[in-house]
């Protein structure tokens, strides 16, 4: 018997799938709490940002909070108090130029903008589960329209309905927008970018490395279309840059191999300018479910 | 090497395919949007030289391909194998007749001629065996020859001034081959292409060998020569009026051309002729006497016909006694050529007699008679009695009836006479093989003819009564010059030049009573005592006759004889073959002449090995595309809106 798709995990669910379900924040509400459910912890244990303060102990606290340090010095059970409202601020930044607006398969795969705003929206999402001030900021050469880091429910709607709205347009540039997200965060705080990554690779990466360095937790998400990773089709074809309007023509066949080749060269090469400087390089098919992305995210996040 | 079917090498044009293929891909295979496209490019970038090589290798195969496919459907033939064959027995007929010393450009047409049976030798094997034939030195020995040896026997012949007669060539070309060993035999005709080259000639039989007639090549130039000279305007020219002379020049290029008239070597008149090519020129008037004269143009690239001689006779107006009753149609006619100063009617010392009654009087001797035959045809066997009198071996005997027949132009007398009939109900009946006659019927009836009485008197006799019931010549406008010339006493000599007609070289003279030498053109002085006819006329010009006292009797001019005018007219190779009733061919393909035999001596075929190498060369092309290295074009073309051309604008 056939499991109905609305019976699932939405995080598990395929996007061709999740897509025909619902708006997008009823779709990333679902990712989110599916992703949840599938942990065997709650989410607040462990995933809370930045430590606030001790307090005495209390029968029933966690003895894996208690301060041993505290305990030598002082003769007294301390446990450590976490702050889990708002204390980390974490600026998504959703590439919405026009390379976004493209599936290999129109008819069934959503649009890589259409994955992105998902991604961002669970990603803001999970991240308000744990009391973080998100912001987002849609960018194309530069940043359309700052939403700022804050927190509460009232900002996560506004939070969703921002990144329901964006459309695509305009040419990719992630260099600008990463640097004003560095000026945004005063403390150290998360910058996830979620992009085809389809832009200047030393520019970009040279930004991305610039927040790692100023003490912010950094996550490229690269978006890639299988039809991106695997040139499909036969014969003759003229393919046209939607943003530059740059055209090739080649002979499929004959180039499928040599582009293979070419997009593994290309994430290796991201990845070797990212990883080193501590930067979470995150590869994320858009025709796979969300859920290791999510799970990608939030060992990331953990690591703080 | 070479072809057995020349026009499918026309196929060949298919190679523009691959090519244009390969150069000019305007085939859209439409735009798809593609965003990764810097990835496409970089792996673009890395193949494009491997593509290109690859793309030029599969060029290569395709377009080996179809030219061995095209070469085998031509039938290449390549020069392996040959000697299998018997050795092939050719006869090479070569035009050095007078028409292949006429220069063009810098070289004869012989030197054309010569380079044609050069290709066509070395078309030969070592064993083959080559006859020259040169058509214009007749029956010199042909023996076999070498291609090597006929090279070199080709390149000695020289023009001659003789007119080939390629009917007759041809036929001995192909009296020598027969019973030659078996291979193939080929009789190969250079020809200078000129018309003139089978006249006269009858219709020959077809040769037993094929025969390839083979041109020179190159154009003829322009030729032409005087066709004709006539003196007196259609009227015999008298003494004490102005002479004129018509000239007609034939050929090409005639329009425009200097025309002299020389008498007695001196220049009395020039002028140029119109479109036509024909000239009037009015001279002064001369006295009676002799007029040695000729008409010339300037000599031209061959034709020996650009100078023409004559000789005049003018006399004064003829005294003309007509003792018997005329018609008065015919009374009429006489009076307006007295009252024209045509002629001198007289009664008593006439050098004309007019007679139109059955009797025939005596004259004094040198007198002309004219005779008529009688209106009444019960008179007729006294005519023709008297008509025996005189000693002229003709009768006018009584026709069948009413029928009627048109008189045939002649030489001298008006061109109206061609409208004229005359009935059959008189006829001019003389002896088999009588000369004399000055005009006939369009069915060859003599009508007019003229002859000796013992005497030495001349006579004329006409075949039908000048009546109307006879003859609608008094009724027409030919009646007055017919009358003219009639009346004119025969001059010794004819005044007036046609193409065909006169005394040519070659041809015997007559000569007149009396005389005892004859002088020739270029001075040589020949007894002729007791002859009636002279022979030694080879040479055109003038020839003087003169009596036992050294007096000059008579002038005749003498023209170039036909076979040596040189007549550059060309024809058509294909009209030439016609000539043949079959077995001969023209060689309508420039180079048909170095393939004689068609390539069954020139080799073996290879169709079925280029068929092979063809097929060979798909199995390559299949191979390489099934292994990639076919693929069309791998990355033909990057363009950019913004930055066109450049790669560098989208790598990073």
């Amino acid at each position: 018997m056939a499991t109905s798709p609305l019976s699932r995990r939405g995080d598990l669910l395929d996007p061709e799938v999740l897509a025909a379900l619902g708006p997008l924040d009823l779709l990333a509400r679902r990712v989110v709490s599916g992703f949840l459910l599938g942990m065997h912890r709650s989410a607040r244990h462990g995933l809370s940002g930045e430590f606030a303060e001790l307090r005495p102990y209390r029968p029933g606290d966690d003895l894996r909070q208690v301060d041993w340090r505290m305990v030598g010095r002082s003769d007294r059970f301390f446990v450590k108090q976490f702050d889990e409202d708002t204390h980390l601020g974490a600026y998504l930044l959703l590439d919405v130029s026009a390379s976004m607006e493209w599936s290999s398969r129109p008819d069934d795969l959503p649009t890589k903008l259409w994955y992105g705003r998902l991604l961002t929206a669970a990603f803001g999402l999970l991240l308000f589960r744990q009391g973080d001030r998100v912001g987002f900021g849609p960018f194309d050469e530069e940043v359309r329209e700052w939403l700022p880091a804050r927190g509460g429910g009232r900002h996560e709607s506004r939070f969703l309905r921002r990144v329901a709205e964006v459309e695509a347009g305009g040419r990719s540039g992630a260099s600008l927008p990463l640097r004003e997200s560095a000026l945004r965060l005063r403390r150290a705080g998360m910058v996830i970018l979620v992009s085809d990554l389809l832009m200047d690779p030393g520019e970009t990466a040279s930004a991305l490395r610039y927040l790692a360095h100023r003490g912010h937790q950094v996550i490229a998400v690269h978006l890639l279309d299988p039809g991106e990773r695997e040139l499909e089709g036969s014969g003759l074809r003229r393919f046209r840059d939607p943003e530059t309007g740059d055209e090739v023509r080649v002979e499929v066949r004959a180039v499928r191999e040599a582009y293979r080749r070419s997009v593994t060269e290309a994430v290796e090469e991201w990845r070797r300018a990212l990883v080193p400087s501590g930067i979470d390089y995150l590869q994320v098919d858009t025709s796979e479910p969300f859920a290791p992305a999510l799970r990608a995210l939030l060992r990331s996040r953990s690591r703080r | 090497m070479t072809v057995l079917a020349p026009l499918l090498l026309l196929a060949g044009a298919a190679l523009v395919v691959p090519l244009w293929l390969h150069l000019h891909r305007s085939r859209d295979p439409g735009t798809h949007a593609f965003p990764a496209i810097r990835y496409l490019v970089r792996s673009v970038e890395a193949e494009r030289r491997s593509f290109r090589y690859r793309e030029l290798l599969l060029l290569l195969v395709r377009c080996a391909i179809i030219l061995l496919l095209v070469l085998a459907g031509a039938r290449l033939v390549l020069p392996v194998g040959g000697g299998l064959h018997p050795p092939a027995q050719v006869v090479l007929v070569v035009d050095n007749g007078i028409h292949s010393g006429a220069v063009v450009g810098t070289e004869t047409l012989l030197d054309h001629l010569v380079r044609r049976g050069e290709e066509s030798l070395a078309a030969l094997g070592p064993l083959d065996r080559v006859r020259i034939v040169a058509a214009g030195e007749p029956w010199r020995p042909a023996l076999p020859l070498s291609p090597t040896e006929a090279v070199d026997a080709l390149r000695g012949l020289e023009s001659t001034g003789v007119l080939p007669r390629l009917a007759q060539v041809v036929e001995r070309a192909d009296a020598l081959l027969e019973g030659t060993s078996e291979g193939p035999r080929r009789i190969i005709v250079l020809t200078t292409g000129v018309a003139e080259t089978l006249l006269d000639s009858s219709p020959p039989e077809p040769p037993g060998v094929s025969v390839l007639l083979v041109n020179s090549g190159v154009d003829l130039p322009e030729n032409r020569g005087i066709a004709s000279v006539e003196v007196g305007d259609g009227l015999v020219p008298r003494a004490g009026e102005p002479l004129v002379i018509s000239v007609h020049l034939a050929g090409t290029g005639v329009a425009d051309i200097p025309v002299r008239i020389r008498i007695d070597d001196e220049l009395a008149g020039a002028g140029r002729t119109d479109d036509t090519g024909r000239v009037r020129l009015e001279l002064p008037p001369f006295g009676e006497g002799v007029l040695v004269g000729s008409a010339e143009i300037d000599p031209d690239a061959l034709r020996t016909d650009d100078r023409r001689p004559f000789v005049v006779h003018l006399r004064s107006a003829p005294r003309v006694a007509t003792p018997d009753p005329l018609h008065p149609y015919l009374e009429d006619a006489l009076e307006t050529l007295h009252d024209a100063g045509r002629i001198v009617r007289v009664t008593t010392g006439a050098e004309v007699v007019l007679h139109t009654a059955p009797e025939i009087p005596a004259v004094d001797p040198g007198v002309l008679r004219i005779l008529l035959p009688p209106g009444d045809l019960s008179l007729l066997p006294a005519f023709n009695r008297s008509l025996e009198t005189v000693g002229l071996p003709w009768r006018v005997e009584a026709g069948g009836g009413d029928a009627r027949r048109v008189l045939a132009p002649a030489p001298g007398f008006p061109a109206g006479l061609g409208e004229v009939e005359v009935t059959d109900r008189t006829l001019l009946v003389g002896p088999p093989g009588e000369s004399g006659v000055e005009l006939g019927t369009a069915g060859g009836d003599p009508w007019l003819v003229r002859g000796d009485s013992p005497d030495g008197s001349p006579v004329r006799l006409l075949g039908s009564p000048l009546d109307p019931a006879f003859t609608d010549l008094p009724l027409s406008a030919a009646m007055i010059p017919f009358l003219d010339r009639l009346l004119a006493p025969p001059t010794w000599g004819a005044g007036e030049v046609r193409e065909g007609l006169g005394l040519r070289a070659g041809t015997a003279m007559e000569l007149p009573p009396g005389a005892a030498t004859v002088q020739r053109p270029d001075g040589q002085r020949i007894a002729v005592d007791g002859l009636r006819r002279f022979h030694d006329t080879g040479i055109p010009g003038h020839y003087e006759i003169f009596d036992s006292g050294g007096r000059g009797q008579a002038s005749q001019a003498v023209q170039v004889p036909r076979e040596a005018v040189g007549e550059l007219t060309s024809t058509p190779l294909e009209t030439m073959a016609g000539h043949w009733p079959s077995g001969v061919t023209a060689a309508d393909d420039p180079g048909a002449h170095t393939d004689p035999f068609g390539g069954e001596r020139r080799g073996r075929e290879v169709a079925t090995a280029l068929l092979l190498g063809a097929l060979l060369l798909l199995l390559v092309e299949g191979i390489l595309v099934r292994t990639g290295a076919a693929n069309r074009s791998a990355a033909v073309s990057l363009s950019s809106p913004s930055e066109p051309g450049t790669l560098g604008s989208r790598r990073s």
